[in-house]
């Protein structure tokens, strides 16, 4: 699918490709008003997907960040893992990590 | 040739402490090693836990056909090879003639790996200027 053709964020992307659902999915995310950076990494801290801000190697200190917040085990179970918040002047880094990847977002 | 020679001693020597001192900043990291094409190793540095019987020669040298024949692919020069094993893991940097590699648990942060090189490329660059004066 595409977005306008004529707006500044046009893309396509093609669903059929193995990672076009994952591509849509950060592709969406990152044409949320006020993000400019997403970038989606596996357990090993390699980029599954990366887009504005965000490069593919941010991966794996992103990982290593969630990784690292996790091992304080101050959730309530294996299941509650921490959202980390990283503090810039000109905005936040968000990193969120599931079982078998991590979701980073850069909003301003 | 002798202030060279002993350029070279004080770059190995402030490159092994680095390596040293950056060891264990990625969790399960277990060896940094810089070896030249043949496998033969200028600096190392290990954790206790390390296998003996991973850093040899013989593995070591591989890499450099390796990297020549994956430089073939058409997709341009390869810069480095990750291998996944049972236990470990090994990444291997393309300095030629020097290689980088990194041996690590197989759950480590292969990423943050990949960032610690980003960190020593002026370092392992630097030594490979100067043996090439040599």
């Amino acid at each position: 699918f595409t977005f306008g053709a004529n707006s500044p964020n046009y893309c396509i992307v093609n669903s059929s490709i193995m990672e076009g659902q994952l591509e849509s999915q950060v592709t969406e995310i990152s044409q949320t008003p006020g993000i400019v950076g997403v970038i989606c990494t596996d357990k090993q801290g390699l980029s599954l997907a990366a887009q504005g801000t965000l490069k593919s190697s941010a991966a794996g200190i992103v990982a290593g960040l969630a990784s690292q917040a996790n091992s304080l085990k101050m959730g309530t179970g294996d299941d509650d893992k921490p959202t980390v918040v990283v503090e810039f002047d000109t905005g936040n880094i968000m990193i969120k990590s599931q079982e078998r990847s991590t979701l980073a977002v850069h909003k301003v | 040739i002798n202030s060279t020679h002993f350029s070279i001693d004080l770059m190995e020597e402030g490159l092994q402490s680095m390596l040293k001192r950056l060891l264990p900043t990625v969790d399960g990291l277990q060896c940094i090693l810089v070896c030249d094409r043949d496998g033969v190793i200028i600096v190392e540095v290990h954790t206790d836990d390390l296998p003996p019987a991973i850093v040899k020669p013989i593995f070591m040298g591989t890499f450099a056909i390796a990297s020549e024949q994956a430089s073939k692919l058409g997709v341009g020069k390869n810069s480095s090879v990750i291998s996944y094993y049972s236990g470990h893991q090994v990444i291997q940097c393309n300095y030629l003639p020097l290689v980088l590699t990194f041996v690590a648990k197989v759950d480590a942060n292969t990423g943050m790996l990949f960032a610690l090189e980003e960190d020593l490329r002026d370092s392992v660059n630097q030594l490979r200027d100067l043996i090439g004066v040599s």
